[in-house]
């Protein structure tokens, strides 16, 4: 992440406001850098480069999701189907490896089931005009049942031994460096050049900002709502393929877990606002680093995994008070899903 | 019997195909604001018959009170989720403190032995607690529902995991049983299961707070739109907060009748409840947006949602089919409640004019030399004006006993034109509403016909009261039509009662013209009396009644049927009172107000002209249909309104002699025209002025307020 | 050992599986414990019975029998074994098996349990999600005077019979083993993590109690992590990941579910420790758990046998259904075997793969 043009510069409104106010990331980032000197000085093997390397690992995953989020975000939407998305297509990847399939075809196919409920997804909240809140609720539903009734023959879908290449993106390291990191950079650097640097990027950015203005100033609005869930999807395929690489397989029951809410932390919490055309790349990293840095911290504490989640939770709403002062919204106009 | 029908001459069948129109029970039915969940309500009870009819043992009183015990909690949780969703807002957190309230109850109960009214207690006021940190924050602190109820929701989720790590051993050898606990959990009040029993008087209770109480509009208002709530003086804040209190004390009801019916702390209670809840609100048909829901509506989804997860359940169903159907019927019913939405209005359009067959002989010729007494002239040019363009819509005008001129405007005004020439104008009464028809009673009030309100009263000071603005419902009309819509003429009896007709009673003053289109009878005749202040509806099925004047002795009411073009007579007294009988058919344009002349005739102002175009789209009302559904407003054939005359008439219904303005120039629509000291006065719907001619044979003295009440000194 | 069996019918499982077995000694003696079962007796096999005749009974009393079966969830191995295993027995005996799958949901599960009895099945069989759930309806199931044989985990409420491990003793037995491997005189850093199911579960609560018993007796051992990963693999994999840096000494790690322990093993493959960190894991015979411990993920696994504990279920059914005792009158356990199983050190036939299903000939 060399790019050095400023995520919320892209946005293109408001530049001159924001650099007089601090941003929500550079408060996360400031945060997270304090709680790590923090953790540094009062925990011993926290400030190890093997521990910052687990460190970024273990939230690599998190972070993939998170970015995959944040683009349906940045476009004013949500998509509460994204883990059920992401466990379907790459168990269907898998089961696909083990009756045979090369990793490619399979995970190609993994993909084409995610964009393919990415569309449906989109189409369904662009033309159908249901609130993306519950269309995505209510498809995770969908995807969870029919995935696991006719795609799939189990619960858990287990990596084939023979896929030992396809393991690598879970479990192998380039120069030290674990290969799911690498994934979370490569797609962090994709979406970022997208969102920045590309006429579609920006289209998002004013899609989130205000649709009737995009509409009217002849951006196709709801194809590219679709595109949108599409790209979150097929994102989202790819941190399943990588979560299934990393423990050799895929359990369906993570659709009832909690992770859900943990992408929407980490996307809210960098500062990409839910009502849409905020943010960015950085904010999704930001936000991942100070939850990373926070479960760490507290694993290696021995801390109980609820009250992990409660912290977890003290920090969102913090986020989410902050973000209120930040962008005080008209929430007297405001709307379900918004 | 419809005076409607005497008139019409066709096939029986087809007459009353037209008379009894599906169409017109669907498209009142549409606008019911009870109908909104019916088709929630028809899928409720189709899966009830469904499952009866496809599992064993379904439809039988022990299955009926187990399900009832096992649904009531789930109820509990959908009320709470409703207040909150109609309060433009969410509440996630509604199954984590069902959950938090389960185990906090077993474990009050059971490990510190508290009485179970403390119990009670304690539980509520945690989730009320619960309820007052997501109302303090939405409400005060303004933050997102959707974001901060998912924040709770998590940490509770903990937090429950936490206790339950704590408690779960002690409580799974704990076995404390005392009679009030099994009452709550697995007890019976009047042959219900006690939980659903107290889930009943809580949406009652619930049901009429939300929409019979202040607090509950206060909600309401504010799910509709927070700024008109706020401007309006509603305190948006803490209403909002005792929304959310009221919400997590409802889930923590639910989840003390859990603890106390199933004694389980598993760490999986409530886990998901909240997507059903919200799955059931929606299913139900409260609105998402907001502002539009009630308590009926959510444990109609409840029930829904329950009943089908149950149902497939007990077919075997693979549990992931059932979220999947759960969530396919979640889709559509969003994807129907948000074009439904968008599109109600517009269908009810669609379907709301619904024409019927009238059939009328040809009409008369009105030709400058055709010889009949409705020949047209130019009569009406000669007139002269009175408060040109100052003065809109004078749709009926009145003289009183000092000469003074009134008249009703647009403006919902009465003005009064006095001075030799009319030339002072002043604003007699602000009534409101679109004042039509006038009179004066005895005691000279004014009384008039307001479009919109009902009848009122002008004392001759001024002061405006209200005479009466509803008659007696009818049992089987769908459409409300106890309050009075469109008032139209009026007149007074010997003995005070104020006769006036109420031209149609589903459409508006901005669209009298299209029950032109539709011709059915929709109209009455009412009859009010300032004695008993007591309102009657005389004759109901009249077709657009519009002028009304009580025949010179006394003994009878005149009153036009605009669309039918005929005047009738009901009796009031003598032998025939109560019958109704023909006064003038087939005129040959549509009468509006009718008034006495001083030779004892009648005068009758006809405000458009019949067309054999027209005549020809009233005998076919089909065609009519398709005009209304394919082609634009702009586009449709509608009665002519456009140029009319006056005419005389005798007491026998005989016409006399007519007055026209062929140009339209002066007088195009004709609504009114009142005799007074040999001048003839002439108002119009849409006019700008008020016109009079000279009568040169009428009587100079005689004037209207003498011939009804005698001369005073 | 607060859960187990309060009032067990003093019946050999040797008298049970006779029942259903092509001897001749099925119901040789009146259960005793309870007054009501005193009285049952068996009248078509006194006086010179002949294997015909029995045949005939047996085939009276369980043909088109219909046993209901309520898993926690299908597409488990645990469950999947179960369920296929349980059905090929029964209908190998002409019975019939009827299956819900409420999916994880436990409103579902219990609306599943309470329509089954308003159906009224011959027999009935849950796996619990918790000790307290379905208590009030196997009491309504028993009122019924449906049998009700609860799997894996026992309610509070005690019905005919509860099939599956003894929780405390796969703890205990866990214990010993890390206590054996990195405990005093082991030479090792006496470091473990362990990695609990849910919390709140009985059957993870009660194999934490009897292990750390055992472990807390071995001044050497030191439990460096203990949280609970949910039954979930990658959780488990996290959590050890993060261990794993701050201990990279660390002895063994020991999870309570071998499906959910793969997540930790994977973990300790990437960090290079394989072999040098032991992975214990208690569990069922899953194909998955066979190929961990040949793959080397797996140190260590004690199996309790998930297919055999389908073949009990089907015996006390079928023993229940021959005798025509009312459920109240027997409160029996049949604990499950365990098996210790390694790398090259274990019987094959302990591991079922579901999609090679080991049906008897009908």
């Amino acid at each position: 992440m060399t790019d050095t043009t400023a995520t919320p510069d892209t946005t293109g409104k408001g530049g001159g406001r924001r650099r007089l106010v601090i941003s929500q990331e550079q408060i996360v980032l400031i945060v997270t850098a304090l709680l790590a000197i923090g953790f540094a000085l009062t925990l011993s093997g926290f400030a190890t480069i093997g521990n910052l390397l687990a460190l970024t690992r273990s939230v690599a995953i998190l972070g993939i999701l998170g970015i995959a989020m944040s683009v349906v975000v940045i476009g004013r939407g949500l998509d509460l189907s994204l883990v059920a998305t992401m466990a379907v297509s790459s168990a269907f990847a898998l089961q696909l490896m083990q009756h045979g399939w090369g990793w490619p075809g399979a995970a190609a196919a993994g993909m084409g089931v995610a964009i393919a409920i990415g569309l449906i997804n989109g189409f369904i909240i662009a033309f159908v005009e249901v609130p993306a809140l519950f269309t995505t609720l209510a498809t995770g539903f969908l995807i969870f049942g029919l995935g696991r009734t006719f795609l799939l023959d189990g619960v858990i879908t287990y990596l084939p031994p023979q896929a030992e290449t396809f393991a690598w993106i879970g479990q192998g390291q380039l120069l030290g460096i674990p290969a799911p990191v690498i994934v979370l950079a490569i797609v962090a650097l994709f979406v970022q050049v997208l969102l920045s640097r590309m006429t579609v990027g920006r289209f998002v950015y004013a899609h989130g900002d205000n649709v009737d203005a995009a509409r009217l100033t002849g951006i196709a609005v709801r194809p590219l709502t679709m595109l949108e869930y599409a790209i979150c999807a097929a994102i989202g395929c790819l941190a399943g393929l990588v979560m299934a690489a990393s423990t050799a397989s895929i359990n369906m029951q993570i659709v009832n877990s909690t992770l859900i809410f943990d992408v929407i932390l980490v996307v809210v919490l960098g500062g990409v606002s839910l009502v849409g055309g905020r943010g960015g790349v950085l904010s999704v990293l930001a936000g991942t680093a100070l939850i990373g840095t926070l479960l760490n911290g507290m694993t290696i504490m021995d801390l109980d995994n609820n009250i992990q989640n409660i912290v977890k939770g003290a920090v969102l709403l913090a986020a989410i008070i902050v973000d209120n002062r930040l962008h005080p919204q008209d929430e007297e106009t405001a709307r379900q899903g918004d | 019997m419809s005076v409607a029908s005497s008139s019409v001459n066709g096939g029986l069948l087809r007459r009353l195909r037209y008379r009894y129109s599906a169409r017109l029970l669907l498209s009142e039915l549409l606008g019911k604001r009870w109908m909104e969940p019916a088709i929630p309500f028809a899928l409720m009870i189709g899966l009830i018959v469904w499952f009866s009819m496809v599992t064993t043992n379904y439809a039988t009183l022990g299955n009926a009170q187990q399900l009832g015990r096992e649904f009531a909690e789930a109820g509990f949780v959908a009320i709470a989720m409703a207040l909150t969703v109609i309060s433009g807002g969410i509440d996630l957190s509604v199954g984590a403190v069902f959950a938090l309230a389960n185990l906090a109850a077993l474990v009050f109960f059971q490990l510190y032995q508290w009485p179970v009214g403390l119990v009670i207690v304690a539980t509520l006021a945690i989730g009320a607690g619960i309820g007052a940190i997501n109302g303090f924050l939405i409400g005060y602190m303004r933050t997102r529902p959707f974001l901060t109820t998912l924040v709770t929701l998590i940490v509770l989720r903990a937090t429950v995991d936490l206790l339950g790590q704590h408690f779960s051993i002690p409580l799974a050898m704990a076995s404390r049983t005392s009679w009030t606990w099994d009452v709550l959990g697995v007890g019976w009040i009047a042959k219900l299961p006690s939980n659903l029993a107290i889930l009943g008087i809580v949406a009652i209770v619930g049901h009429f707070l939300l929409s019979r109480s202040r607090p509950g509009w206060h909600l309401t208002a504010i799910g509709s739109s927070r700024k008109a709530a706020r401007h309006a003086g509603i305190r948006v804040e803490r209403v909002l907060f005792l929304t959310y209190v009221m919400s997590g004390t409802l889930a923590a009801a639910g989840g003390l009748f859990y603890a106390a019916r199933l004694q389980s702390s598993g760490s999986d209670t409530g886990i998901g409840w909240e997507i059903s809840a919200l799955t059931a609100v929606v299913l139900g048909g409260v609105s998402l947006a907001g502002g539009r829901g009630t308590v009926a509506r959510a444990l109609i989804g409840a029930v829904i949602v329950f009943v089908l997860v149950n149902g497939l359940v007990r077919m075997g169903f693979p549990g992931a089919l059932s979220s999947t159907a759960l969530g396919a019927v979640l889709l559509i019913a969003v994807g129907i409640d948000v074009k439904w939405a968008k599109n109600r209005g517009k269908a009810i359009q669609k379907i709301y004019v619904n024409p019927t067959m009238v059939e009328l002989p040809p009409s008369p010729s009105i030709t400058a030399d055709g010889g009949t007494a409705f020949a047209e002239n130019t009569r009406l040019q000669a007139s002269e004006e009175i408060g040109l363009n100052q003065v809109q819509g004078p749709e009926d005008i009145i003289l009183d006993r000092q000469d003074r001129l009134y008249c009703g405007t647009r403006e919902g005004w009465v003005l009064r034109f006095s001075g030799p020439n009319f030339e002072h104008r002043e604003v007699f009464a602000r009534i409101g509403g679109r004042p039509l028809g006038m009179a004066f009673d005895r005691d000279d009030n004014l009384i008039v016909c307001v479009g919109g309100m009902g009848l009122y009263g002008v004392t001759p000071a001024g002061k405006i009261y209200k005479c009466t603005d509803q008659t007696q419902r009818s049992l089987l009309k769908l459409n409300d039509d106890s309050r009075l819509r469109l008032a139209d003429d009026c007149d007074i009896a010997p003995d005070g009662t104020v006769w006036f007709s109420e031209a149609t009673i589903r459409y508006e003053m901005h669209s009298w013209f299209l029950d032109g289109i539709e011709g059915r009878a929709n109209g009455r005749l009412i009859a009010w009396n300032p004695k008993t202040n007591k309102t009657r509806t005389v004759i109901k099925n009249a077709v657009f009644p519009n002028g009304v004047c009580v025949a010179h002795d006394g003994r009878s009411v005149l009153f036009c049927s605009s669309w039918l073009c005929t005047i009738y007579r009901h009796w009031i007294e003598g032998p025939k009172a109560g019958q109704t009988e023909v006064f003038a058919e087939n005129l040959p344009g549509y009468p509006d107000n009718l008034n006495r002349s001083s030779d004892g005739g009648y005068w009758l102002a006809m405000v458009g002209i019949r067309s054999p175009t027209f005549d020809l789209m009233m005998r076919h009302p089909d065609v009519r249909q398709r005009m209304i559904k394919q082609l634009p407003p702009d586009e449709w054939v509608y009665p002519g309104i456009n140029n009319g005359c006056i005419v005389k008439f005798d007491e026998s219904g005989r016409a006399l002699e007519s007055m026209w303005d062929p140009g339209g120039t002066k007088h195009a629509t004709v609504t009114s025209m009142r005799e007074h000291k040999g001048w003839l006065y002439i108002g119009g719907l849409e006019n700008n002025r008020i016109g009079r001619v000279r009568l040169p044979d009428a009587d100079p003295a005689w004037n209207g307020c003498d011939a009804y009440w005698g001369a005073k000194s | 050992m607060t859960l187990r069996m309060t009032a067990v019918v003093a019946m050999a499982s040797a008298v049970l599986l006779a029942g259903c077995e092509a001897g001749t000694r099925s119901g040789q003696e009146a259960p005793v414990g309870t007054a009501s079962t005193a009285q049952i007796k068996a009248p078509s096999l006194t006086g010179g019975d002949s294997s015909a005749n029995l045949q005939k009974r047996v085939d009276q009393a369980l043909q088109g029998k219909t046993i209901a079966w309520v898993p926690i969830a299908l597409g488990i191995p645990l469950a999947d074994i179960w369920t296929q295993v349980m059905r090929s027995e029964a209908e190998a005996r002409g019975m019939k098996l009827e299956v819900r799958d409420p999916n994880w949901n436990t409103t579902a599960a219990l609306q599943a349990v309470s329509s089954l009895i308003a159906e009224k099945p011959d027999i009935l069989v849950v796996h619990n999600p918790n000790v307290q759930l379905y208590a009030q309806e196997l009491a309504r199931a028993e009122a019924a005077g449906i049998p009700v044989i609860q799997v894996n985990m026992v309610s509070n409420q005690k019905t005919t019979a509860y099939v599956g491990a003894d929780w405390p003793k796969v703890g205990r037995l866990l214990g010993e083993e890390i206590v054996r491997s990195c405990g005093k005189g082991s030479g090792s850093s006496g470091k473990v993590a362990i990695v609990q199911g849910e919390a709140t579960s009985a059957v993870s609560l009660e194999q934490m109690q009897a292990a750390a018993e055992v472990l807390g007796k071995d001044p050497s051992i030191k439990i460096v992590s203990n949280q609970a990963a949910n039954w979930d693999a990658s959780k488990a994999h996290d959590i050890t990941a993060t261990v794993l840096q701050q201990h990279p000494d660390l002895c063994a790690t020991v999870g309570f579910w071998g499906v959910m322990q793969t997540g930790a093993a994977q973990a300790v493959k990437s960090a290079g420790l394989q072999g040098k960190v032991k992975v214990y894991a208690s569990g069922s015979d899953g194909k998955l758990d066979c190929d961990n411990i040949d793959s080397g993920l797996i140190t260590k696994f004690l199996n309790y046998n998930s297919s055999s504990q389908a073949r009990s279920v089907i015996a006390i059914a079928s023993f229940m259904l021959q005798t025509g005792l009312p459920p109240s009158a027997v409160r029996m356990a049949d604990y499950s075997p365990l098996q210790w199983m390694e790398k090259g050190n274990y019987d094959p036939a302990l591991c079922y793969d579901t999609s090679k299903p080991r049906s008897p000939a009908k």
